[in-house]
């Protein structure tokens, strides 16, 4: 027996959150080419500036979204002068990058943890629930899956018909050309690192929302968002519509599947990864190219 | 000169890790080495089992206090050295072996979880460090090589899931669905229920296990949803509990009847509306309990309140008795020696009078018996509560 239509609007649901994040990391992945692991504090920061409104019964859920995106692209822009700027400039590897956002993870989610505690807190949230038909939608779901598919759609239209969006997209295909052509180099990646982080704590105050806080939020779920992003293809947003949907499929399907054959459904991120590493043996540089 | 500020913050910085790396809290008087005896506490103060563990080592704190106010041990004080395991049993097993082999300490409260448990038991009985666990329930435990040094204050779960069982049989429940936490205290309790059920004469229609740090359970839910059961027996924690609770509630499973144990007991699951809604509306649970009228029950109680202002919460009491049979054993063994605190151990754990009622352990280390609670969540005021319904003896 299987709910079809509900295990549907599950999928819907895990993908949109590995969706909204993954707009954020592509972003910033497409232009700066080096894997950053720090992403996940950015997650988890925006859950954690969410309390500021939602600790106390009454809050406003935009409000948190906002002020989450505003601090997260503080963060995200701090993290990229303070931390990135220096090491790209003197031309470090790809793993001296990625080794330093690692540590940078290290410093920010343990300073959130010191900062909240390391016990788990929840927002005092209760969302209408809608019955269509016999399927069950909450208003929170709903909000979350229009905004993850208006961020990807929004931000495609962006980079392709906009000038700083133009921008962005030459430097990442060549830094120096884009500098010869007047484009403010650094103004442009500073803003893109600044919207990607604020992307990613959007989705840390729907994670939040969903489930509760924990310094370890962001960390829990970045494996799929790195996933999705690979899968979609870097700095692609159709691509990456496409890889969220596949992946909160194959989770949520494999769910029923595991349950029915009495496997524990720990293994329903492994079938998600199966299916990955098909594609990708398919299409090595993802869906998109 | 930008060398040499390199060179500064690259002290600093291994000055900092040197601290950090020291991080266990020490706590009581500051005497010299030999005049104390060490204690240990890794109880999961952060993760998982988190919100709980920390109010068992405020417990523990209050147990060594009250010791060393009626003189120690042997005449010495009893050091605390408490320590995290964060709900990991790789991280507990790090912790103890820190605590035996760089402070040296031989005794101690650990193995909060029955995986954390099955991680340093084999290392505590080769270093001879005697441990007891408050809270390990796992049936698996039993008969282990490792238990010659490995005691626990609380029954195994070989109890608790047939009285869940029995609870849910005399509901008049007769399609079940079980949904446990795929961890070794999961699976084992899960499994003792389903088996007492089936042979109760009920039909168990699904046992599903999940993972408790993925936190979307919307599809599993689903799934028992399907499968029509009037009753679900859930075996958690507080923290993946508070959202499988949430999102049952989202998805109108409160229709069905659910049976708790022990670990989704806790003020941790009313950190949401939603979440302590379902359970006013669906849950009642069982829980290892303390005797009513029982004097050293009710003191215990008094002096927890009068030090931290809140009640104590489940194995509160059984890691508190924990503390007291050790120093009981240790002053009776007139040693400090591990083995002869284990023989004495055994000696003192027959019909000892505990917080947490009578306690007798088997030649094997298990407190035999076991008194259950029956607990449900009531709304009083506009403010959640747990209600005991009811309370049920094992032999």
């Amino acid at each position: 027996m299987i709910d079809t239509g509900q295990i549907l609007v599950n999928s819907l649901v895990t993908s949109s959150l590995y969706l909204l994040a993954g707009t954020g990391l592509t972003l910033t992945y497409g232009l700066s080419r080096f894997p950053n692991f720090a992403y996940a504090e950015f997650i988890t920061i925006g859950a954690y500036c969410g309390l500021f409104f939602l600790a106390k019964p009454g809050g406003f859920f935009l409000l948190a979204l906002v002020l989450g995106f505003l601090i997260a692209a503080l963060v995200g822009a701090s993290s990229y002068s303070l931390v990135f700027r220096p090491l790209v400039e003197r031309k470090t590897s790809l793993i001296h990058l990625m080794v330093a956002s690692i540590a940078l993870g290290y410093v920010l989610r343990h300073s959130i943890g010191e900062g909240w505690g390391w016990a788990t807190k929840s927002y005092q949230l209760m969302w209408p629930v809608y019955n269509i038909g016999h399927v069950r939608i909450t208003l929170l779901w709903i909000i979350l899956i229009a905004t993850a598919v208006l961020a990807a759609v929004v931000l495609h239209f962006f980079l392709t018909r906009t000038r700083t969006g133009k921008a962005i997209r030459a430097i990442a295909s060549n830094p120096d050309l884009a500098s010869v052509t007047g484009i403010n180099k650094q103004r442009v990646i500073l803003l893109t690192w600044s919207f990607g982080a604020g992307l990613a704590a959007m989705a840390g105050v729907f994670r939040a929302a969903d489930t509760r806080l924990s310094p370890m939020l962001g960390w829990d779920i970045l494996l799929p968002i790195f996933a999705i992003t690979m899968l979609g293809g870097i700095g692609s947003f159709y691509g990456l519509i496409v890889a969220a949907l596949i992946l909160g499929l194959a989770e949520n399907f494999g769910v029923v599947l595991l349950s029915g054959i009495g496997l524990s459904t720990e293994y329903r991120m492994a079938i998600a990864f199966l299916i990955l590493i098909g594609v990708l043996v398919i299409r090595p540089k993802g869906l998109a190219r | 000169m930008r060398k040499k500020i390199i060179a500064i913050i690259m002290a600093l910085a291994l000055l900092a890790a040197l601290v950090v790396g020291c991080g266990g809290q020490e706590t009581g008087p500051g005497v010299a080495e030999e005049e104390v005896v060490k204690f240990g506490s890794v109880l999961s103060m952060s993760g998982l089992l988190g919100p709980m563990g920390i109010k068992m080592t405020d417990a523990v704190k209050l147990a060594v206090e009250e010791i060393n106010a009626a003189g120690g041990i042997n005449g010495k004080q009893v050091q605390l050295f408490i320590e995290d395991d964060a709900t990991d049993p790789a991280q507990c097993l790090n912790a103890v072996k820190k605590l035996v082999e760089v402070n040296g300490v031989q005794f101690m409260v650990t193995g909060m979880s029955s995986g954390a448990a099955n991680s340093v038991g084999p290392y505590l009985s080769e270093r001879q460090v005697l441990a007891l666990s408050p809270s390990a329930t796992s049936p698996t435990l039993t008969g282990e090589s490792w238990r010659d040094f490995f005691f626990r204050t609380t029954p195994s779960d070989e109890y608790q899931g047939v009285v869940m069982a029995q609870l849910a049989l005399d509901k008049g429940l007769e399609r079940l669905a079980v949904f446990t936490m795929d961890n070794v205290y999961g699976v084992s309790l899960g499994e003792v229920a389903r088996d007492a059920l089936v042979e109760g004469g009920a039909e168990v229609v699904g046992f599903i296990k999940y993972d408790p740090a993925k936190l979307d359970y919307r599809s599993e839910l689903t799934q028992i949803k399907s499968l029509n059961p009037d009753g679900v027996v859930h075996v958690g924690y507080n923290d993946d509990g508070v959202v499988v609770y949430q999102q049952a509630l989202e998805l109108g499973l409160d229709s069905a009847q659910w049976i708790g144990c022990d670990g989704v007991y806790g003020t941790g699951l009313f950190k949401t509306e939603a979440s302590a809604t379902f359970l006013a509306n669906a849950m009642i649970g069982t829980r290892p309990g303390a005797p009513e009228g029982v004097s050293e029950y009710d003191t215990f109680v008094a002096a927890f309140q009068a030090k931290y202002g809140s009640d104590p919460e489940v194995f509160c009491d059984t890691v508190y008795d924990a503390v007291k049979l050790f120093a009981a054993a240790a002053n009776h063994a007139g040693s400090e020696d591990p083995a002869a605190v284990r023989d004495a151990l055994r000696e003192i754990g027959q019909n000892y009078q505990g917080a947490s009622g009578t306690i007798t352990f088997d030649e094997g280390g298990d407190r035999i018996g076991g008194l259950y609670e029956i607990w449900n969540v009531i709304k009083e005021d506009g403010e959640f509560k747990f209600n005991r319904v009811d309370m049920i003896t094992l032999e």
